[in-house]
């Protein structure tokens, strides 16, 4: 399949293609009649339900948005808007190996090599046609400064509204009541533009999707920590999409819950790995999306992540009956947002919930949320006895991308875990 | 039972054999464009000068960036480790290493074990590493030594803004046009360097005796700069550009000890 994308992409094509809604219905198929080769059931259900909702944003007919990592899609998924992720696009264009383009494009309308890469993919697949023109673009305050001030320019660039969710850095009493002021007015305008209503009960359906999501992740969380669990980091990496623009929707809870019954399963008949593990590991931020194999590399090295920051269920049990009241809550519960100290805790205890020998941070160019406080997290880690290793590099321009000089800060890392 | 330790840098190539912690032969050679090539030369050299044969040799150990490719290598470790080796084996007082060689430099803390806790390296490019003084050097046609011997004679010093290799060169080339004083230029240029390493220093933190290796610890501008802004003094060994490839000898008995059981 992505060999036949790559091919149509080659020749001229490519743009035409990814903008037909049948090449979606194509995939589909193709996945529906196991044609595909996933490691997880729950990983074919995953792409089948993302070659669908991408067919609903090429439909020029239907309304869509798109929202930024960290928005509440549960307000989409409640009024069936498709969501569209930039990031996710970047990081799919940058394992197809079409990011260079992308990149260039933006670059040559002056969009700078400092900005993420993520956001600077995106913007170039917009411009180049690649990438759909949404009915309005939304986005959170919250971590990604970076999104804000993207969306806000191609609003005024496309004349298309933009939407702010303003989530406080600050904890104060009326925190809860702003943002849920503000939820409430990002519904009223999205049932402006769209033309759809919310219907009633429609949230708390949303809500409870969201509620049984967040227990499946925690029971996926939970399984990871067993010795014979069998995913992998890449394979934890490749649910992003869902992270980014499911939450709220019916198919990532099954999607989830397929996941959490399959690892269960395969731990049950011990389908191990074969090589017995020298270092657990946990990840920090993400890793880079183009080809490259640092995470196969520590397999290889017998160092397996056993668990990533970006999957850690921060947010508490959602109240169904108090939809927007919980929504708002996961807003503002984001372990990353606020003091470092909030970060560093979280940090520390996943590495003890993992039992892990070491921790490394990927250093993504331009994201200021991930890398400003390296000191203090490496510093804290520290005082555990938790080695520390940076990695410096980019997630989707592989322009900068040393392999030989990023194995040997991993095997010296590993030298001093060992 | 003889051992050896292969360092194949990105300048130059260092073969240390050792029997019992006792150094037989210590070999420096350019790597050049081949790198298999120079590990080959080297191992022949340090094998001659030993009076050796190679199926003398017990374990090899081959360490820096041609590790990967390097023949006859029983076990690959990296520089971070031996450096870090090295630099104990020679002072069981060092707790911090410097190593700046030709395309990398680099900050390793060790323990009172002499155990790598943490360590940084450069940023994948060749500023502030003996390659920028190579280049340097030869904009202002002169050798390293003439630099070393230079820059003590500066009043001043010269800021040389552009940290990327390519922009300091056409800068140092437009300041001696605009007839800056050469040893103000050279002093502006190892002011670059020892800022950039100091800063890597103080990511990981100086601690214990401070040692550098690799061979830009043979030049005694940058030694006496890094030590005047680092406020504290620099041990360098007597062969600083060996370091890599003892510390790869040593781990090589190491293992072979653990292999003998
Ligand atoms: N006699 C000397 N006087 C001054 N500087 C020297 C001398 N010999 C070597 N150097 C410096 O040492 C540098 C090479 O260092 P070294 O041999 O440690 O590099 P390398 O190990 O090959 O490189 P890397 O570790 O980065 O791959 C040269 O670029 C030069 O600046
Ligand atoms: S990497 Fe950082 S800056 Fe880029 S999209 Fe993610 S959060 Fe935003
Ligand atoms: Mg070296």
């Amino acid at each position: 399949m992505l060999d036949l994308i790559k091919k149509y992409m080659a020749r001229e094509k490519g743009p035409d293609m990814l903008r037909r809604p049948a090449i979606y219905s194509l995939g589909q198929a193709m996945v529906r009649y196991n044609l595909l080769k996933f490691p997880y059931r729950a990983t074919a259900m995953m792409v089948e339900y993302g070659l669908e909702q991408t067919k609903k944003v090429y439909n020029r007919r239907l309304p869509f948005v798109w929202t930024s990592a960290f928005f509440p899609t549960e307000l989409l998924h409640a009024m069936g808007i498709p969501a569209f992720s930039p990031e996710i696009a970047a990081a799919l264009a940058a394992s197809l190996g079409f990011q260079g383009n992308f990149l260039r494009e933006a670059e040559s309308r002056w969009w700078g090599r400092d900005n993420c890469s993520f956001h600077r993919c995106a913007i170039g697949g917009l411009f180049s046609h690649y990438y759909p023109l949404p009915s309005a673009f939304c986005a959170s305050s919250h971590l990604c400064e970076g999104a804000v001030l993207m969306f806000g320019s191609l609003a005024r660039v496309y004349h298309r509204p933009f939407m702010l969710l303003d989530v406080p850095v600050e904890q104060e009493d009326d925190s809860l009541n702003y943002v849920i002021g503000q939820l409430k007015q990002i519904i009223s305008s999205l049932e402006e533009i769209t033309g759809i209503t919310l219907q009633n009960g429609k949230l708390q359906e949303a809500v409870a999707n969201a509620e049984g999501t967040r227990r499946a992740m925690q029971e996926i969380n939970e399984l990871r920590r067993h010795p014979y669990s069998p995913l992998t980091s890449r394979e934890a990496f490749s649910y992003l999409y869902l992270n980014f623009t499911g939450l709220g929707s019916r198919a990532m809870l099954r999607v989830y819950e397929t996941l959490a019954r399959e690892l269960e399963e395969r731990i049950r008949e011990k389908k191990t790995p074969e090589k017995p593990l020298r270092f657990k590991l946990l990840w920090l931020h993400l890793p880079p999306f183009y080809r490259n194999n640092i995470l196969e590399y520590l397999e290889e090295k017998g160092a397996r992540v056993v668990f990533e920051e970006f999957n850690h269920v921060y947010w508490g049990a959602m109240d169904v009956s108090r939809p927007l009241e919980s929504i708002a809550g996961r807003m503002l519960s984001h372990f990353s947002y606020g003091h470092i100290s909030r970060r560093i805790e979280i940090i520390k205890e996943l590495a003890a919930d993992y039992n892990v020998d070491g921790v490394i941070h990927f250093s993504h160019w331009g994201c200021r949320q991930s890398c400003g406080s390296l000191r203090m997290i490496r510093d804290s880690l520290q005082k555990e006895g938790l080695p520390f290793l940076v990695l410096d590099g980019d997630c989707i321009d592989n322009r900068n991308y040393a392999p030989g000089q990023v194995q040997t800060r991993i095997d010296g890392f590993l030298e001093m875990l060992a | 039972m003889p051992v050896a330790g292969v360092d194949i840098g990105s300048l130059s190539t260092e073969v240390v054999i050792l029997e019992k912690g006792k150094i037989l032969a210590g070999i420096i050679v350019s790597t050049g464009a081949n790198s298999k090539v120079a590990a080959e030369k080297a191992m022949q050299m340090a094998l001659e000068k030993s009076g050796l044969a190679r199926d003398n040799l017990q374990y090899i150990i081959a360490t820096g960036y041609g590790r990967v490719s390097a023949p006859f290598a029983h076990e690959k470790v990296t520089e971070i480790t031996c450096h870090g080796r090295g630099a104990f084996s020679l002072d069981s007082g060092v707790r911090t290493v410097i190593d700046i060689g030709g395309q990398d430099s680099k900050v390793i803390r060790l323990n009172s074990r002499g155990k790598v806790v943490d360590f940084v390296m450069n940023e994948k490019c060749a500023a502030g590493t003996g390659r920028f003084l190579e280049v340097m050097a030869h904009a202002l046609e002169m050798d390293l030594a003439e630099m070393s011997r230079l820059a003590p004679l500066a009043r001043k010093t010269v800021t040389i803004s552009s940290m990327c290799t390519v922009f300091a060169e056409s800068e140092v080339v437009s300041l001696i046009a605009e007839g800056y004083p050469r040893e103000e230029i050279v002093k502006g240029i190892i002011t670059s360097i020892v800022e950039r390493t100091v800063s890597m220093a103080n990511r990981v933190g100086v601690e214990g005796t401070l040692m550098m290796t690799g061979g830009v610890a043979k030049n005694a501008a940058i030694v006496k700069a890094l030590q005047e802004s680092l406020g504290i003094k620099i041990t360098v060994p007597q062969e600083p550009q060996v370091v890599g490839a003892l510390g790869a000898a040593l781990l090589a008995e190491e293992g072979l000890e653990k292999k003998e059981g």
